[in-house]
């Protein structure tokens, strides 16, 4: 697997012109997301690719990464166009720590050398997406300095608007009120269990569509609740309301 | 109607809008107005866009406008051997309306739904010439452009904009499912087309005709009570996929829609920089181009004529197979009559209207004209944005709103041009559009669609007749990569000098200061001897002080700069050693051609010559 950081090529940006929607993934593949919770992250992963890759909007402009924490910090996809064949392979969790703070400097660090390179470029791009999945707390040597020093990097980006955060905590043995720390504009971290994988990576694909094709606010995104603003009516108030307003 | 020839006796000339035209088409009035003309001696005003207009509703051959085309026809025919025609020297529609607002013998003819009147209001013009308003109904004379300002009321928004209802009924359409129209004809769903936020599009057995099929949830009484309104316009248009039937269940519960089939690929894949032109239209030039969008202008056009905005421009909303064959898709977010266009992007929206939320108010034509100069420069860049820059402020936002638009007449901004050849399409223009974009997007002024669709027009006759001496402005990408027959070699040289261009612009400021007193000549040939000498990844050293805190990753980031010297060149160098020379050769026609690259290469070269010299020092 290669590992890379900042590597600016044309054929890793591609020519397009459509406006860019980094989104980087940190995972967590400590020891507890071996077995069904890995499985489960991986099935979301790969239905949320092929929708990306199946959209000819999303396609060219969702620009994703990958980084993974466990033990170590590995770039496990780096950042590049994503083609219409192309699959991903699966992530495998490891036996060890959670290095939480370390794995998310990583990410600002890709997602801040891509963003000079489509500056350099001249490519326009959306504020990018730090996408954190964890089922603990940190681990290992330094953790909590690290901890503190990307909860501080996080909070300020989103702060200026230069970043949107998604803080997702997987089970019942999350720190939550660290990962709340991630950021500031949402109220509580989504919360999800295992089972609701899909649920999310599916809600991810429908957002980064909706930014890219509908010019959705980065505030919507903040607001997981996709509350259907409206009353249900049936068939015959329908077609009052519409026969009233002739 | 009363008698038409003692109404207007007062008058000494007709202003006539073509939108007048499309109401009056199959009634008799025409005749009869073409017979004052001529027994009263009276004169007659044209736009100079009339042709155009005429155009746009010509191309789009809707069989209940034939009679239009043949009464304008045949009125100007009999007209012209009088010498009663008299053509303004104005090509925008307010432009032609000032020029005459105020003249009290004159009156101007105006249609009641017309973007004209819209304009007229919007712009806040007085004036005391006659006007002279039709529908399909009926005429209404007044006797000042102010009174009937005062009585013509621009119509407010629906109120069922305020309404949050939504139709929930339990209904599941799928491939395989039967729906109806109206009149109770049914309606195979074959198979599936796309998957959208909103619905699903089918195939029909009908080959000509696809349906929409809404989600559960998402028709509320606003958007349907649009498609009836939709419908009953019969936009019966060549390249406009407009609702044609309503589509319900076997118990009558609305679901979605018919229209005209689109075919070849939307804009937006298709127009989205130079892989993708090559890839859908690899035989194209400059004129196939400007051809396209003609096209689409055309028919976004005739929408205006016929009082429709189609609020939400983007380029996925239309589709092209040739670029005589555009239409028009995703027709059911227009804004017609009070009924708004609830979408759009941040991208093609002026940003007076970004904080406003686009279902609560009626868009005006000028809203509409930034949104189509905004398609216009897409179109001729090939997918790029006006305002897409390098260097520039944080957000597109801010670009747009400080109108930092970086191309320039004097080419005093060159620097800020997106990388790809956008710099060359720019000096491939004709002056004309050149200033208009220049006004657009530097200065803010905003033209009018049917001055875009003159100026292209004008561009494309240019490109016809072969009026450039420079054979490489007739390319899609001028003095750039677009001949498909070209060395595979080229391409990965040029790639790669970009990539050590990028590189170094990056972060070898001090080397590139040092390089710019470097004569362009030498430096391109070290640039050539540059391209054999590996060079260290910048970014290893710029990762690693940046991730001092995480010790691992500073592990692996001067690790990954390895890999990137051999992912970088190296790895096109080793696949293609046995085409050294042809490639160099390759790269010598390259920098001859584009001379912004070479000296952006010169500055690399120089740049690793300077870090080559410190570290024998060191």
């Amino acid at each position: 697997m290669a590992k890379k950081v900042g590597n600016i090529s044309e054929k890793d940006f591609g020519s397009s012109t459509k406006r860019r929607l980094p989104i980087c993934f940190c995972l967590d593949v400590s020891g507890s997301m071996s077995g069904n919770p890995i499985n489960e992250l991986n099935d979301g992963l790969q239905s949320f690719f092929s929708s990306i890759r199946e959209n000819d909007e999303t396609r060219s402009a969702a620009d994703i990464c990958i980084v993974t924490f466990g033990g170590s910090v590995d770039i496990f996809l780096p950042f590049g166009k994503i083609t219409k064949s192309q699959t991903i392979p699966r992530i495998s969790a490891t036996t060890s720590l959670t290095p939480i703070g370390e794995g998310i400097l990583t990410a600002l660090e890709l997602l801040n050398v891509r963003k000079t390179g489509y500056k350099e470029l001249g490519i326009k791009y959306y504020q990018p997406w730090l996408v954190v999945i964890t089922d603990g707390a940190p681990q290992g040597e330094n953790s909590m300095e690290n901890m503190e020093k990307a909860i501080q990097a996080v909070t300020e980006l989103e702060s200026k608007d230069r970043l949107v955060v998604f803080n997702i905590g997987v089970g019942n043995n999350v720190d939550f009120s660290l990962l709340k720390r991630l950021s500031d504009k949402r109220a509580e971290p989504i919360s999800i269990q295992t089972a609701q994988f899909g649920k999310l990576f599916a809600f991810l694909g429908s957002s980064s569509s909706s930014v890219v094709t509908s010019g959705m606010k980065d505030d919507a995104l903040y607001d997981l609740e996709q509350h259907n603003e409206g009353t249900s009516v049936a068939m015959d108030d329908f077609f009052r309301t519409i026969e009233e307003c002739k | 109607m009363a008698d038409l020839s003692e109404v207007f006796r007062g008058y000494s000339a007709f202003v006539l809008d073509y939108s007048a035209l499309l109401e009056v088409g199959d009634t008799t009035v025409h005749d009869e107005l073409v017979d004052i003309i001529i027994n009263q001696e009276k004169k007659l005003f044209i736009s100079k866009s009339f042709r155009s207009f005429h155009g746009c509703v010509s191309l789009e051959g809707n069989p209940r406008e034939k009679d239009v085309v043949v009464c304008t026809r045949d009125m100007f025919s009999r007209l012209y051997p009088t010498h009663s025609i008299r053509e303004s020297k104005h090509t925008s529609t307010l432009g032609f309306v000032l020029e005459h607002a105020n003249n009290v013998t004159e009156c101007l003819f105006l249609g009641r739904n017309s973007e004209t009147l819209e304009r007229i209001r919007d712009a806040n013009v007085t004036g005391r010439c006659a006007v002279c308003v039709f529908s399909k109904e009926r005429m209404d004379l007044y006797p000042t452009l102010d009174i009937c300002l005062s009585k013509e009321k621009p119509i407010s928004v629906s109120q069922l904009t305020q309404s949050n209802d939504y139709l929930d009924v339990e209904v599941y359409c799928n491939v395989g499912d039967i729906v109806y129209t109206e009149a109770g004809e049914e309606v195979s769903l074959v198979s599936k087309i796309s998957t959208g936020a909103e619905g699903i599009v089918f195939h029909t057995k009908d080959p000509k005709l696809v349906a929409k099929i809404y989600h559960r949830g998402v028709i509320t009484p606003l958007r349907w009570r649009k498609l009836i309104t939709m419908r009953d316009m019969h936009i019966d248009a060549v390249g406009i996929c407009w609702p044609c039937e309503l589509l319900y269940t076997y118990n009558r519960v609305p679901v979605g829609y018919l229209m005209k089939t689109g075919k070849g690929t939307t804009l937006g894949t298709a127009f989205d920089g130079p892989d993708a032109m090559m890839e859908h239209f690899p035989d194209w030039e400059r004129l196939q181009v400007a051809k396209t969008l003609s096209s689409t202008l055309s028919r976004m056009i005739y929408l205006h004529m016929h009082g429709i905005l189609v609020g939400d421009i983007q380029l996925k909303n239309a589709m092209i197979s040739t670029p005589d064959d555009v239409y028009l898709i995703d027709m059911d977010s227009v804004q017609v009559a009070d009924m708004p266009c609830p979408v759009g992007t941040e991208e093609f929206t002026s940003p007076e209207l970004w904080e406003s939320s686009f279902v609560s108010f009626l868009r005006k034509p000028r809203h509409e004209d930034y949104s189509i100069s905004i398609l216009v420069f897409s179109l001729l860049f090939c997918g790029q944005h006006p305002y897409a820059q390098r260097n520039g402020r944080e957000t597109l936002r801010e670009e747009m709103q400080a109108l930092a638009f970086p191309y320039s007449l004097d080419g005093s901004t060159d620097d800020r041009i997106p990388l790809g050849g956008y710099d060359f399409i720019w000096k491939s223009l004709s002056d004309r559009l050149r200033e208009m974009f220049y006004d657009t997007f530097a200065k803010g002024r905003l033209y009018e669609s049917i001055e875009w669709l003159n100026a292209v027009s004008e561009y494309t006759d240019m490109l016809i007749k072969r009026e450039f001496e420079d054979e490489e402005m007739y390319h899609v990408f001028p003095y750039h990569v677009w001949n498909a027959k070209l060395d595979e070699s080229q391409v990965n040289s040029r790639r790669t000098v970009r990539e050590a261009i990028i590189h170094t612009s990056i972060n070898d400021e001090v080397a590139m200061g040092a390089a710019k007193d470097v004569p362009l000549s030498s430096m391109t040939r070290r640039g050539l001897d540059y391209a054999k000498i590996p060079y260290s990844n910048p970014y290893s050293s710029a990762s690693a002080s940046s991730s001092k805190s995480t010790g691992k990753s500073q592990g692996f980031a001067s690790n990954n700069g390895m890999q990137n010297t051999s992912s970088g060149y190296h790895s096109s160098s080793s696949s293609n050693r046995g085409k050294q020379a042809e490639r160099s050769k390759g790269l010598v026609e390259f920098l001859n051609n584009n001379h912004q690259t070479a000296l952006l290469l010169a500055l690399f070269a120089a740049a690793i010559l300077l870090i080559i010299i410190l570290s024998l020092f060191l």
